[in-house]
C-alpha cells in the first residue's frame, strides 16, 4: 500500500470543469482536507459535488487549475492516486449476476492480493458490513441497503488512506444510514482514513463531519467547521406555528421586522432574528396585534440557515403548498393541464409534456403519470399529462416511475435564461433533442427533454414572484 | 501493491464466463434460435436437394452450416451487450479505478463468449448429427470447422465489443445486433451459391463477406477437402478477428481517456 | 370528467394508437422490415426453387407469407403497447374513467388494424418493386387482403387478451411466440404437399397453413381452401374475442394492477 506524501490529504486549487455547450459545473473550487479528516461537502442537486468527486479520483480530467490526492496530481500521477484512493460512487456500480463475495475476491484480486489474502480480506470486510449472511447470493437479488454496504466494502478492500463516498446514504432508510455512518465515523476514527463525503442531507454533514464545504452551482459558499459556519451565522431563527391560517400573511409580514425570512414548515412562518434577544419584542409584538398562535419555537442555527445566509435560499427548500392527489383524465383527449407552483426563485421555466416518445422503439405509448419526482419539495408526487412544472433554482429532479430502485435519473436546474439539464445516472439515459446526453447539457425554448419514456418541452416564461412567498435575499 | 496482468485475465475471464453462464436471457436464445432455425428451413427445403446440380441429397448435411454461422454472428449482441451494461451501470468505472489494464479488459470480454461458442459447437454437432447430417472430410474435418467456427465467434465478440465501448449503450447494441441478421441470410446460407438464379441476389451473396464463411465450413460437410473454399473461409475469420481487435482497442482507448 | 359514450372512447383510444406510429413511424419498423426483409432474402435465394414448383412467381409466392407475418407481427406489437400503457398507468387511469371498458378493447383493437393498414401498403409496395406479379382476379386479391386483416385482428385480440391478463411487460413472449411458431411451422418455401417429415406432419396439423396456402391460392389465382382458411381464422377471432373479454374482466377486479 503506498504511503501517503506529506501536505494535505485532499487538496484542490482553483479547480474547474468547464463541460462543452454547458455551465461550469465546477466553478474555481478551493479545498483542502488534512488526513484521518471526515470533510463533509454539502451542496443541493447539481450543484457540481458528483463532477468534484469526479475529477478527485481521476475519472474526469479538469479543465482548469490543480487537485492533488495524497499529494499525487490527479492529472500527471492518475495511477498511483487510484492505488491510495477506495471510492464508492453516487450509483452502486455492481454487476447483478455476481454475489458479493465473488466482488470482493475480484477487487481484492485486482489490486494484487493472492489468493489467500484476497479470501480472508472478504471474509473480514463481510462482516465488517453485516453481509456475511448474503455473501453467496447475487447482488441483483439485494436491497437497497445492502447495495450501499457492498459498495463500501469494495472501496475499502484495498485499505486506502483516503476514501471517496458521493451520496452515500440517499435512498436508504434510517437504520441503514445510520449503521453506514457509524462504519464512517469508525473508519475515521480508528484507522485514520481521510473520508471525502458528499451529501445533500444537512444532519449527514452535520452528524459525520469535521468540516464542511457548501458548494453551490459550482462554487464554495461557505467552508469550516459545522459549528464554526453556524456560529458565524450567529442568530437563532424562531418558527411560528398560527393558530388561524388566514392569520399567516399578518404574521409574516409583522415577522419581518424583526429579521429575515428562513425555510420554514408548512403552514407555519420562520425568521431568522436579527438578534439573539429579540424573541420577547416578538412575542409582545403578536401580543399586540392579537395575533393567536398555536405554537413558537426558537432554534439555534441550521446548516440549512447558513445555506440560506450565503446563498438566498434554502438548502431542503419548504414547499409553499403540496399538490393535491393524481390529476384524473379530465377529457377523452387525455391532457390535463394543472399547474404545480413550486419555485421561490425568479426564474422560471415552464415545462409541458408530451404524449409520444421521441426516442421511438417499442417503448412509446405514454400516458399518465409519468414524471415522478423524487426529492425536493414534490418527493414523490407524480406529475400529469400537461401539468405545468415550474423550476425554481434549486432545480427539478426527474424520474420515472421505477419502485425497484430508489434515485434520481435526471435532474433540470434553470441557468442564465435557459435550463440546463444534466443526466444522473438514469438507465436508458436523458436525452435532449434526440441526442443522449453525457454532460450536463443546455436546452432552450422549444428543446425537448426526454427521460425513460417521457418527453418534455421547454418553454421558457419569466414567473412573477407568487404571493406568500419567501422573497430571494 | 499492483496484480500482473495474467492475475487480471484470469480474475476478469472468470467473471465473463460467470456472467455468461448464468444469464439465461444470453445463453437459451444462443443456442435455442439457431438451432430452430435450422431445423425448419432443413426441414422445408428438403425438395429442393432434387435440383440438378445441388450438391448433396441430405438437407442436414446442407444445412447446419446455418445453426453454426447464426450461432457465430449472435456473439455480437451478447457480448456487446454485457459491456454495454457494465457501462451504464458504471461497472467499468469501477474496474478502472483499479490498476487494470485496457487489454486485459478486452481480452477476458471474450471469454465468456468463447465458453458459450463451445457449448454452441457441442449442441449444434450433436443436433446436427442427430438429424442427419454428415461430415464428409470426418473427424479432422469436424476440428477444422470448429476451428474456424470459434475463430468467427472471437471475431464476431469483438465486433460486439467495439459496439458496446462505442455507444455505451444496451439499448443501441440491441437495434445494431439484428443487422446480423440481415448478413447472414443476405448470403448463401440457405442456397448454393451458384444455382441461385435472382442476379441481384446472387451479386449480393458474392459481395456479402458471410458467404465464404458459410461456404468454408459447409465445404466440410459436402465436399470434404476444398482447400480454396477453406481459405477463405479462414481468410473472413482471421480478418473480422484482426479488424474487431484493432476497433475494440480503440474503442477502449477513447473511452479509457481521461488523464 | 365528462363520460361520452362508447365510440368516444373508442375512437379517442384508436386514434392515440394510430397517432403514435404517425408522429414515430420507426415503431411500424420491425412489423415491416422483418417481413420484408424475409421476403428479399427468401425470394432472392431461393429463386430457383420455382423450378420444383411448376415454375410459379416465387416472389408472389414469398409475398403471401411476408403479408401475414407483418399481419401477425402488428398483432403482436398491439399487445406491447397495452403492456406499456399498463406499466404506465394510462390503461389503469383509462378504465377507471371510460363508461364502457369494452370500447377500449375496441379502440385497440381499431387502432392496431390501422397500422396493419399502413404495413401492408408498405409491403406491398415493396413486393412490387421485388418483381412480384399478382396473378389473380381483383376479388382474389381483395380476398388475400382481407385473409390478412383477419388475420391481424386474431393475433390483436390474443395479445391484448394476454395484456389484459397479465398486465406488465412480462406478457410480451407470451403474446409474440406463440403467434411467430404457428407463423414458421407453416410451409414457408413450398407448398404443404412438397413437405416431408416431422415438418409435413406439423404444418399439416397447424392452423395457420390453410390460411398461408389460401393466400397463395388468391395470389396466383387458383383459389384453395377459402371456407377452410376464414372458418380458422374466424374460430381462431371468436374464442380470442372471449378471451380478451375474460382478460377485461380479471383487469377491472384487479383495479389494473399486475
Amino acid at each position: 500500500m503506498a504511503q501517503q506524501t506529506t501536505g494535505h490529504a485532499i487538496e484542490a486549487q482553483g479547480l474547474v470543469r468547464q463541460f462543452k455547450n454547458g455551465p461550469r459545473a465546477v466553478d474555481n473550487v478551493d479545498l483542502y482536507v488534512a488526513a484521518g479528516e471526515i470533510y463533509g461537502f454539502l451542496g443541493p442537486n447539481g450543484a457540481g459535488k458528483s463532477t468534484t468527486v469526479k475529477i478527485l479520483v481521476t475519472l474526469l480530467p479538469p479543465t482548469g487549475g490543480r487537485a492533488t490526492v495524497g499529494g499525487l496530481d490527479v492529472v500527471r500521477d492518475g495511477p498511483k492516486v487510484r492505488r491510495i484512493i477506495g471510492v464508492a460512487l453516487q450509483e452502486a456500480a455492481l454487476d447483478p449476476l455476481l454475489t458479493a463475495r465473488e466482488h470482493l475476491l475480484l477487487q481484492a484480486g485486482m489490486n494484487g492480493f493472492a489468493r489467500r489474502d484476497a479470501r480472508a480480506r472478504a471474509v473480514e470486510l463481510l462482516e465488517r458490513v453485516a453481509l456475511s449472511g448474503a455473501a453467496d447470493r447475487k447482488v441483483g437479488g439485494y436491497s437497497g441497503g445492502m447495495k450501499r454496504r457492498l459498495d463500501l466494502a469494495l472501496a475499502l478492500v484495498h485499505r486506502p488512506p483516503i476514501i471517496f463516498l458521493d451520496e452515500p446514504t440517499t435512498g436508504l432508510d434510517p437504520k441503514s444510514r445510520s449503521a453506514l455512518w457509524d462504519e464512517v465515523a469508525r473508519l475515521a476514527r480508528d484507522e485514520n482514513v481521510t473520508v471525502f463525503l458528499t451529501t445533500q442531507y444537512l444532519e449527514e454533514a452535520d452528524v459525520l463531519a469535521d468540516r464542511v464545504g457548501i458548494i453551490d452551482t459550482g462554487k464554495i459558499v461557505a467552508e469550516g467547521t459545522p459549528e464554526a459556519l453556524k456560529a458565524e451565522i450567529g442568530r437563532p431563527t424562531v418558527e411560528v406555528h398560527p393558530a388561524r391560517q388566514e392569520d399567516q400573511a399578518r404574521i409574516t409580514a409583522l415577522l419581518s421586522r424583526f429579521g429575515e425570512a428562513a425555510a420554514a414548515s408548512p403552514g407555519t412562518v420562520a425568521v431568522r432574528l436579527e438578534r439573539a434577544g429579540a424573541l420577547a419584542d416578538v412575542v409582545r409584538a403578536l401580543d399586540a396585534e392579537r395575533l393567536e398562535i398555536a405554537n413558537l419555537s426558537l432554534r439555534a442555527p441550521t446548516l440549512d440557515d447558513v445555506f440560506l445566509a450565503k446563498t438566498g435560499r434554502p438548502l431542503e427548500g419548504a414547499a409553499e403548498e403540496g399538490p393535491e392527489a393524481e390529476p384524473a383524465l379530465e377529457s377523452q383527449e387525455a391532457v390535463v393541464a394543472r399547474a404545480v407552483p413550486f419555485n421561490v426563485g425568479a426564474t422560471s421555466v415552464a415545462v409541458k409534456e408530451w404524449l409520444s416518445d421521441v426516442r421511438g422503439g417499442a417503448s412509446a405509448q405514454t400516458g399518465v403519470p409519468l414524471l415522478l419526482l423524487r426529492d425536493g419539495p414534490l418527493a414523490g408526487q407524480r406529475v400529469g399529462v400537461g401539468a405545468r412544472l415550474i423550476v425554481g433554482r434549486e432545480g427539478v429532479d426527474l424520474s420515472v416511475e421505477d419502485p425497484e430502485v430508489s434515485r434520481r435519473h435526471a435532474v433540470v436546474y434553470p441557468y442564465e435564461g435557459s435550463v440546463v439539464v444534466q443526466d444522473l445516472g438514469s438507465l436508458n439515459g436523458t436525452w435532449v433533442n434526440g441526442h443522449r446526453i453525457t454532460q450536463p447539457t443546455r436546452a432552450g425554448q422549444g428543446d425537448v427533454i426526454t427521460v425513460g419514456n417521457t418527453s418534455i418541452e421547454v418553454r421558457l416564461e419569466a414567473q412573477p414572484e407568487p404571493a406568500g412567498n419567501v422573497p430571494a435575499a | 501493491m499492483s496484480s500482473g496482468f495474467g492475475q487480471q485475465l484470469r480474475l476478469l475471464a472468470r467473471r465473463s464466463i460467470a456472467r455468461t453462464l448464468r444469464d439465461p436471457g444470453t445463453v437459451a436464445p444462443a443456442i435455442l434460435i439457431p438451432l430452430l432455425l435450422y431445423l425448419v428451413i432443413e426441414a422445408g427445403l428438403t425438395k429442393a436437394t432434387s435440383l440438378q446440380g445441388f450438391p448433396t441429397k441430405s438437407m442436414p448435411t446442407f444445412a447446419i452450416t446455418l445453426a453454426f454461422a447464426n450461432g457465430a454472428l449472435s456473439m455480437v449482441g451478447s457480448t456487446g451487450q454485457q459491456i454495454a451494461t457494465d457501462i451504464e451501470t458504471n461497472f467499468l468505472d469501477r474496474l478502472v479505478l483499479t490498476p487494470m489494464r485496457g487489454a486485459a479488459l478486452l481480452f477476458s470480454g471474450l471469454a465468456g463468449t468463447i465458453v458459450l461458442g463451445v457449448i454452441q459447437l457441442a449442441v449444434f454437432f450433436g443436433v446436427g448429427l442427430a438429424t442427419g447430417a454428415h461430415v464428409e472430410a470426418g473427424v479432422l474435418g469436424g476440428l477444422v470447422v470448429a476451428a474456424m467456427f470459434l475463430t468467427a465467434v472471437i471475431g464476431f465478440g469483438a465486433l460486439g465489443l467495439f459496439l458496446g465501448l462505442r455507444t455505451g449503450s444496451g439499448q443501441a447494441v440491441q437495434g445494431v445486433a439484428p443487422m446480423m441478421l440481415v448478413f447472414l441470410f443476405l448470403s448463401s446460407v440457405i442456397f448454393p451459391r451458384n444455382l441461385i438464379s435472382a442476379d441481384w441476389f446472387r451479386w449480393i451473396a458474392t459481395v456479402n463477406p458471410v458467404s465464404y464463411f458459410v461456404e468454408g465450413m459447409r465445404s466440410v460437410f459436402v465436399f470434404g477437402w476444398d482447400a480454396e473454399a477453406l481459405l477463405y473461409g479462414f481468410l473472413f475469420a482471421g480478418a473480422l478477428v484482426l479488424l474487431s481487435l484493432v476497433a475494440a482497442s480503440a474503442a477502449l482507448r477513447s473511452r479509457l481517456a481521461r488523464v | 370528467m365528462s363520460s361520452s359514450g362508447y365510440f368516444s372512447v373508442a375512437r379517442f383510444v384508436a386514434w392515440r394508437n394510430i397517432r403514435v406510429v404517425i408522429r414515430t413511424p420507426a415503431l411500424l419498423l420491425p412489423t415491416v422490415l422483418f417481413p420484408l426483409f424475409f421476403l428479399l432474402a427468401f425470394a432472392g435465394a431461393l429463386s430457383s426453387i420455382s423450378k420444383v414448383l411448376g415454375g410459379q412467381n416465387y416472389t408472389a409466392f414469398q409475398f403471401v407469407f411476408a403479408l401475414l407475418q407483418a399481419a401477425g407481427f402488428t398483432g403482436a406489437m398491439g399487445g406491447f403497447a397495452m403492456a406499456e400503457d399498463f406499466e404506465s398507468g394510462f390503461m389503469p387511469r383509462l378504465m377507471v374513467t371510460a363508461p364502457h371498458r369494452t370500447a377500449i378493447l375496441t379502440g385497440y383493437t381499431i387502432g392496431i388494424l390501422g397500422r396493419g393498414v399502413i404495413a401492408a401498403a408498405a409491403l406491398t409496395a415493396a413486393g412490387f418493386i421485388l418483381g412480384m406479379h399478382l396473378d389473380g382476379s381483383a376479388l382474389e386479391i381483395v380476398a388475400m387482403f382481407a385473409l390478412a386483416a383477419l388475420l391481424t385482428l386474431a393475433t390483436t385480440l390474443w395479445s391484448l387478451a394476454v395484456a389484459l391478463h397479465i398486465r406488465s411487460f412480462k406478457a410480451a413472449p407470451f403474446m409474440a411466440l406463440p403467434i411467430f411458431l404457428l407463423l414458421f411451422l407453416t410451409p414457408v418455401f413450398v407448398p404443404l404437399s412438397q413437405l416431408t417429415g416431422w415438418l409435413h406432419t406439423v404444418a399439416a396439423k397447424n392452423p395457420f397453413t390453410p390460411v398461408v396456402e389460401a393466400g397463395r391460392g388468391f395470389i396466383s389465382g387458383d383459389p384453395t381452401d377459402v371456407a377452410l382458411s376464414f372458418g380458422i381464422l374466424g374460430g381462431i377471432t371468436a374464442f380470442v374475442i372471449l378471451f380478451a373479454l375474460h382478460g377485461m374482466r380479471r383487469a377491472e377486479a384487479a383495479g389494473g394492477a399486475p
